[in-house]
């Protein structure tokens, strides 16, 4: 038996260690030391210790506007997940299929919304969506007339489904890529095997593909849902959080970081904001750890 | 962090005296050059965001100081996002010498101790003999001077000249609206007139031309005075007149393709016409029919600011007179258009020559500051959401200012 000594190990160690603190660990501890302070505007440099006076003010703040925005953006996740699995998956299944020609062409060319820097593709959409002289209400009045145009961004309802729109095409190439690194892994043996004893194609979709892809689509999904809820970007800058109807009530696409980025990075509450941070941190973090809980639950009854 | 501060402070030092002995070495021949208390020696980093041919013009200026003064180096950072950049820095103690942005961020960046007063280096009587008052009062906060101006800007009507003659032009803001309508009743898929209507920096000349206001030094909120209310009611008025969805980029390329008769727009979108093939003359806003005062857009003042970590800031103050001074800003503007801050290069008659020049000058006269209160920050979004309801026809004026008026004042408090 070899005998290691502790010296060895945390000198092995210490490289992930170090990055990891670094990486990880500083900033989420700096950033709830700072949500215990009152830096902001007039204290920025020469800041003190407040203790929770910033978690107090925040759940003062934390009205029907805050629950309407967090709602809104639960459902915003809920809608875009399904939506980027199944997109993800369908691309990838036709990928992975060995009729198509000239794959390392379409891998590619279908990873380019992913690799594009968002502010570009939010930009682009927000033209494509522009109720006069965007794409899709000029295809729209070949359709429908020249008066005619589709409420994109001016409506709310609207609003929102451009926005899940515009995201659902920058975020599927992720699972298309995931997918299908997963796909490439399962040995044909499998479904020859399956086909053999008969299986049906569905059948063996069901049976093999699936089960087989839950190990790399569950973290996939996870990180996503994290991304996903902390949209800014696509929001922000198609419809800055509109369409507004007061100046007192938070917009349509106001999701939890649009609206913090309004309500306290703009006005430099940096101990507030840090606060709020730390509350949104323990949320995900409680979401995700039931989430991983309940789909382990699922797979112990599926065996 | 501190070992690095501690070695860097210990390198500065052996710079001081490496150049002091140097100083010394070159000083039996170079007696006569005393005039001046100011050191001429070391490196001074400018941050700023000048582009294109802006960034040509301004770095033959510092280019031409180096060669002046060899000891001196100037380092140009162009940062993308300056006011993040100057932000963090200023939050971890660092900072470049010298900040060249508008005068907008000054309250903000002082609160933040991101820069300092320079009084110890430059007169107030100097300032008045230089630069324009507006200028002047841009770069003062709380009675201390942070910074020298360069330009200033300011939005004015730029119109094409193959669409509308310059008698045509409204006089006032009533004669605007009926010939906005006019012209898209009798021009289908152009327009008389575009604008951004849903930004408050775009409306101030409706809202300060009819007596209103976004907020004051001291923090009242005026959004729900009756001026405030004429100069939204005025930009509601032109639903139907402007294309429902419009924006800065819808207005902007309207004007560009010839499909707008004027637009309001500020001095940096001038070379996007020009080169968009656009034969354009200039005109000042409209008087405000109203209160009989002519319309008054914000004045911004590009100024340099003397950042609060500099080492060196008798050596950046002369960088900052040097670049502001009337040679050279009469020789940038030639190339930039840009309109001098400094008065005597504006009253040169080689500047007053240029069409841009005159033209956005003759405008900048009827504007008030662009205000550098740090409130102004709390002000930007609840009018911006009060222009977009009333656009859309969400809200009434009154309600749509009554709701902005509450949100700007939860947000002044809180940076209060």
């Amino acid at each position: 038996m070899y005998r290691v000594r502790a010296l060895t190990t945390v000198t092995y160690l210490a490289p992930m260690i170090i990055g990891v603190g670094l990486i990880s660990l500083y900033p989420i501890l700096y950033n709830i030391f700072i949500s215990v302070t009152n830096q902001n505007l007039y204290h920025f440099r020469h800041y003190s210790f407040i203790g929770l006076t910033n978690y107090q003010s925040l759940l003062k703040t934390l009205d029907a506007d805050f629950f309407i925005v967090l709602a809104r953006t639960f459902a915003f996740v809920a809608i875009c997940i399904p939506l980027f699995l199944a997109l993800g998956m369908l691309n990838a299944l036709a990928l992975n299929h060995p009729a198509i020609r000239f794959k390392a062409f379409w891998r590619v060319a279908l990873i380019v919304p992913w690799a594009v820097p968002s502010y570009i593709t939010a930009l682009v959409w927000k033209f494509f969506f522009n109720g006069e002289f965007g794409t899709f209400n000029q295809l729209y009045r070949v359709v429908a007339g020249p008066q005619a145009g589709l409420p994109w961004l001016s409506d709310p309802n609207w609003a929102f489904g451009s926005i899940v729109l515009a995201n659902l095409w920058m975020s599927y190439p992720f699972f298309m890529v995931v997918i299908l690194g997963a796909l490439q892994s399962i040995p044909t043996e499998l479904y020859e095997a399956a086909a053999v004893d008969g299986a049906s194609a569905w059948r063996r979709f069901w049976a093999i593909t699936i089960p087989l892809l839950r190990p790399a689509l569950l973290p996939a999904t996870v990180l996503s849902a994290i991304l996903t809820f902390n949209t800014l970007n696509t929001a922000y800058l198609i419809t800055t959080g509109g369409p507004f109807v007061s100046a007192a009530k938070p917009g349509a696409t106001e999701f939890v970081m649009v609206y913090a980025f309004r309500e306290a990075f703009q006005l430099f509450n940096f101990g507030y904001i840090a606060a709020f941070a730390v509350v949104i941190f323990m949320m995900l973090f409680g979401v995700t750890l039931g989430s991983l809980r309940f789909s382990g639950l699922v797979r112990e009854e599926a065996r | 962090m501190y070992a690095w501060k501690h070695w860097s402070s210990s390198a500065g030092l052996a710079a001081v005296v490496l150049v002091g002995m140097l100083a010394a070495a070159c000083g039996a021949s170079n007696q006569s050059n005393t005039s001046t208390t100011v050191n001429r020696s070391g490196t001074i980093t400018i941050w700023h965001g000048y582009e294109g041919t802006y960034l040509d013009a301004k770095k033959a200026i510092y280019d031409a100081y180096m060669k002046q003064y060899p000891n001196v180096t100037i380092n140009l950072v162009h940062k993308p996002n300056l006011t993040d950049a100057v932000t963090a820095a200023a939050g971890a103690g660092q900072g470049p010498d010298i900040v060249a942005w508008v005068d907008d961020q000054i309250g903000k960046w002082v609160k933040l101790e991101a820069i300092k007063p320079m009084d110890t280096w430059v007169s107030k009587d100097y300032m008045t003999s230089q630069y324009s008052q507006a200028a002047v009062d841009a770069a003062t906060f709380e009675g201390k001077t942070y910074g020298m101006p360069e330009a200033v800007e300011a939005i004015t009507i730029i119109y094409n000249k193959k669409l509308i003659t310059s008698d045509q032009i409204p006089k006032t803001t009533d004669d605007l609206v009926s010939y906005a309508k006019s012209y898209s009743q009798s021009h289908p898929g152009a327009y008389g007139v575009v604008w951004n209507p849903k930004d408050a920096y775009f409306q101030a000349p409706w809202i300060y031309g009819s007596g209103g206001f976004y907020v004051k030094a001291d923090g009242t909120v005026g959004l729900n005075t009756s001026g405030t209310k004429a100069g939204f009611n005025f930009v509601a008025s032109f639903k139907g007149a402007m294309p429902a969805g419009v924006d800065y980029g819808i207005a902007d390329t309207l004007f560009k393709e010839g499909k707008a008769a004027m637009i309001i727009n500020g001095p940096w979108s001038v070379a996007d016409y020009v080169k968009a093939g656009v034969d354009y003359g200039y005109a000042t806003l409209p008087v405000v029919t109203g209160a009989g005062k002519p319309a008054s857009p914000f004045v911004g003042v590009k100024t340099l600011m003397l950042g609060a970590y500099s080492t060196n800031p008798a050596l950046a103050v002369d960088i900052m007179k040097f670049f502001t001074n009337k040679d050279n800003q009469t020789n940038m503007v030639l190339t930039t258009r840009e309109i001098p801050a400094n008065k005597l290069a504006l009253a040169d008659p080689k500047v007053q020559a240029i069409p841009d020049i005159a033209g956005f000058g003759a405008q900048v006269k009827n504007g008030v500051p662009l205000p550098n209160t740090p409130f102004m920050s709390a002000l930007w979004d609840p009018v911006a959401k009060a222009l977009e309801a009333v656009w859309t026809g969400k809200q009434s004026v009154d309600a749509a200012l009554s709701d902005a008026q509450s949100a700007a004042e939860k947000n002044v408090a809180q940076l209060k």
